[in-house]
């Protein structure tokens, strides 16, 4: 099969990749563009690690074949940091303990940051029910619904984003 | 990388940007071609290697296929490829129309998660035609209809009978769904959706039910649907029935239901039996209709 050259916005940088019509966008993102923050673990659209922001709305991308991406704008966590320093939703996760293991966390706070642009003045129950399509199987939930509440105040512009 | 999952077959990915290209290619490939919309389902069949496909289709690039108008008494036109997220929005921003398809809102808010319902489509969800899809149900009861184009014409299908299967339809392979139609309700009609999930995100038993006039019988109207119970999508028009009887609302809800656990074929699988399936319809059956009729949903 013949491939064919994309070009996307990858954390505010256009890269060019070949790809073939038939791979994931989570497979070319991960694998050819070395995007290590989009997990892989599933591949069916069951745990969510996979998320990106995609034109501004997170997908799950096991499920978007990298063709479908030609031209789009992608960001992943690590495009949520900035000069080094972490967004305020990565802070949040950090202080809350929002994490284990970590390997959902990328796909969390990249969604949660999505949720929160929309939605700053959440409720517990409107988070959960955000939540329900990833899967953490560390934390019990508990502390990323807490740090998620706590980073809503960065979004509503009552603390500013530096400490 | 072979494992199950990491990979798709082999196929050629068009992205058409106008409906009459579109229709070109359908009609050169015939049953070749897939049309893949928000694709969730595709992919995933495809992975699965349920599905072959030498062209896929993508309708996205389609511009006249997003859309979302309500139109007073006509009903809510919804485009094939608006997404699950695009329609909750809108209904969202349009209280009253929210509450006129208030079985639609709650089964779209229910459908999959936040997350896949930015590409999950409402068309897409009825047509991929699994047992326990959350749309089909909320279509049922509005009376829902697609419109379907193709190079030699164009149709209007009920979606009553639409579904023959798992990504089985009475489409042909050269037609597009360019969008549905949810019917204006009933004057007075109130609708409510329940979605039974035990142990997964789909539901095993999922109910959708429209209750008008409960206490006048020379007005009452009452609509009854069912997804995840069933192999295909049901309409209980046989319960439907029991409703022109002039007794009370509440003791023709107990005929109802038992005519619905009397006459309906269940689904058995390892999520849950045939009759754990029954027992629920019964049980989520009579509280839904209950609620509406009280004004409680
Ligand atoms: C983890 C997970 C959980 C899920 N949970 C739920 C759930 O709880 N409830 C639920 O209802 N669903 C659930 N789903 C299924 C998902 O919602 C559906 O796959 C999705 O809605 C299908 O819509 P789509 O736009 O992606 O369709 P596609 O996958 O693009 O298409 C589906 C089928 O419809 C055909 N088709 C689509 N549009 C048109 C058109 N315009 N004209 C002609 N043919 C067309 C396609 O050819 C294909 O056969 C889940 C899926 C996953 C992966």
């Amino acid at each position: 099969m013949a491939g064919r050259m994309i070009t996307l916005r990858l954390n505010g940088q256009e890269r060019r990749v070949e790809v073939e019509d038939n791979e994931t966008l989570l497979y070319v993102l991960r694998y050819k563009l070395k995007e290590m923050s989009v997990k892989s673990a599933c591949w069916k659209g069951e745990c969510g690690l996979c998320t990106v922001l995609m034109d501004g709305k997170p997908v799950k991308s096991c499920m978007v074949l990298a063709v479908e991406a030609d031209g789009s704008d992608i960001v992943t966590a690590t495009g949520l940091v900035k000069d080094g320093e972490l967004s305020p939703i990565q802070k949040a996760f950090v202080e809350h303990g929002a994490l284990q293991c970590g390997f959902c966390t990328p796909a969390f706070v990249v969604a949660a940051h999505h949720f929160l642009q929309k939605n700053p003045n959440p409720t517990r129950e409107q988070v959960k029910e955000f939540l329900s399509g990833l899967i953490c199987r560390c934390t019990g939930y508990a502390q990323i619904i807490d740090a998620i509440m706590d980073a809503a105040k960065y979004y509503r512009g009552e603390q500013k984003a530096s400490p | 990388m072979s494992a199950p999952y990491f990979t798709l077959p082999e196929f050629k990915y068009v992205k058409p940007s106008s409906l009459e290209e579109a229709l070109e290619i359908l009609e050169e490939h015939g049953e070749e071609a897939k049309i893949m919309n928000g694709g969730i389902g595709v992919v995933a069949f495809l992975k699965e290697r349920l599905m072959e496909a030498e062209y896929i289709v993508d309708i996205k690039g389609i511009p006249e296929l997003k859309k979302i108008e309500y139109i007073p008494g006509k009903g809510l036109y919804v485009g094939a490829t608006t997404t699950v997220n695009e329609l909750i929005e809108f209904l969202d921003k349009s209280p009253e129309v929210r509450e006129k398809y208030r079985a639609l809102y709650e089964a779209s808010t229910h459908l999959a998660d936040a997350i896949l319902r930015n590409r999950a489509t409402i068309v897409g969800d009825i047509l991929e035609g699994l047992p326990y899809m959350d749309a089909p149900g909320p279509a049922l009861i509005f009376e829902a209809e697609m419109h379907a184009v193709s190079k030699s014409g164009e149709r209007w299908l009920p979606v009553d009978g639409i579904v023959m299967g798992p990504m089985m339809t009475q489409l042909q392979p050269n037609e597009i769904v360019t969008e549905i139609l949810f019917k204006e309700p009933p004057e007075g009609a109130r609708s409510g959706y329940v979605k039974f999930a035990s142990r997964t995100e789909y539901g095993i038993v999922n109910v959708a039910a429209l209750v008008a006039h409960p206490n006048d019988p020379g007005k009452r109207v009452v609509k009854i649907a069912f997804t995840g119970a069933t192999p295909l999508p049901y309409r209980a028009r046989e319960a439907e029935e029991v409703f022109k009887k002039p007794e009370p609302f509440g003791k023709l809800v107990e005929e109802a239901v038992r005519v619905i656990q009397d006459s309906v074929e269940v689904l058995e699988d390892p999520y849950a039996s045939a009759d754990f399936r029954k027992y629920l319809m019964g049980i989520l059956t009579t509280q839904l209709l209950v609620k509406l009729a009280r004004g409680e949903w």
